[in-house]
């Protein structure tokens, strides 16, 4: 019910209904910024992803066929937006790698995304599995990123990334594999020093 | 990781198989410890990512994107209009504009047409006594406009 509202809320913002557009926007910002989020690992640069998203959303709702499911439309566009993303930023990493600073940059996202509000377990947690993020490909990294922050189905991860199902389970389980190692070695590293001698 | 079943293991963790191979995946973990120690780890994995915090944008994106989509449709419909005055369009409209235009007067009804062409018959034939007769005074402009009553007087 809710996919047949989105998707007669897509055909009026392709028709010109800016409010239309609006009402997408507000349901469906949490989730693509999450997404970006995630793919890039730095918040400003999703804040900035999220806004290409939408914009690029906008500019090809004339293409939307209601046949499409509207979120599966919506995280073909998001995927293209961030792989072109992490394209331009592996650009301009290796342009710059010799400039001081880079790695640094790179290795923060637990100290970036510090709030006073948020448990060590937390932030370590967000390091270990943004690190395990980095690692993966970023097919890997759409791919479980739709599946383990946003539920979506594979068969919908598979239609959104122009892939097999088949595809796509392999990719999650790789992805979710790396992740549960990663997690697996900050506690084994942690435990020990967090529990009472 | 060298059991066969072990790739299978994400995928029935999110119930993404057919109801047979999920039954055979049950019965092969009651006795591979391996894959009973993966299916462990992933599922506690993907109940610890929720408990990652949560990241939402900011008032000031949120702003930034509505304008944008507003300037964009405002930019969509202007250029629309600019589109209508290049030459290739305009030309060819007005074109047709004045061939409608044509279209409609010559089906103008016969009667009001004759009418038309016996006024402009019987001014050319008033000019033409003008022209015959010349006119030097107001009387002669009456002469003229009586001409045909007094010729047909005997």
């Amino acid at each position: 019910m809710e996919a047949d509202a989105d998707a007669e809320l897509m055909l009026k913002a392709a028709a010109g209904e800016k409010e239309a557009f609006a009402a997408l926007f507000d349901r469906y910002q949490a989730s693509v910024a999450r997404f970006a989020y995630r793919f890039v690992g730095d918040k400003a640069r999703a804040e900035e992803l999220a806004q290409e998203i939408f914009l690029r959303l906008y500019r090809s709702a004339k293409r939307y066929r209601a046949s499409a499911k509207f979120k599966t439309f919506l995280y073909r566009v998001a995927t293209n937006c961030c792989l072109n993303e992490v394209r331009r930023w592996e650009y301009h990493v290796s342009r710059s790698i010799t400039e001081p600073g880079d790695p640094s940059e790179i290795e923060s996202v637990a100290a970036d995304n510090a709030r006073p509000d948020q448990s060590l377990d937390g932030l370590e947690l967000e390091a270990a599995v943004g690190a395990a993020l980095r690692e993966m490909s970023p097919r890997e990294r759409a791919a479980f990123a739709m599946c383990r922050f946003e539920g979506m189905p594979y068969r919908e991860i598979a239609v959104a990334l122009s892939s097999s199902e088949a595809a796509v389970k392999s990719l999650i389980h790789r992805a979710t594999l790396a992740v549960a190692r990663r997690i697996e070695t900050l506690e084994a590293g942690t435990e020990p020093a967090r529990s009472p001698a | 990781m060298s059991c066969s079943n072990a790739g299978e293991l994400t995928a029935y963790l999110d119930r993404e198989l057919p109801v047979f191979q999920l039954k055979q995946i049950e019965s092969h973990l009651a006795s591979c410890r391996e894959c009973r120690s993966t299916e462990r780890l992933l599922r506690k994995t993907v109940v610890r990512l929720a408990e990652l915090p949560a990241f939402e944008l900011s008032n000031a994106t949120r702003r930034n994107v509505l304008r944008q989509v507003d300037e964009a449709a405002n930019r969509s419909i202007g250029s629309r209009l600019k589109a209508l005055w290049r030459p290739q369009v305009l030309f060819p409209s007005l074109g047709l504009a004045l061939a409608v235009i044509v279209l409609v007067i010559s089906r103008e009804p016969l009667e009001l047409r004759d009418a038309r062409l016996f006024e402009v018959g019987a001014n050319l034939e008033l000019a033409e006594d003008y022209e015959v007769v010349g006119l030097s005074s107001l009387d002669d402009l009456e002469v003229v406009q009586h001409l045909h009553e007094l010729e047909g007087a005997p």
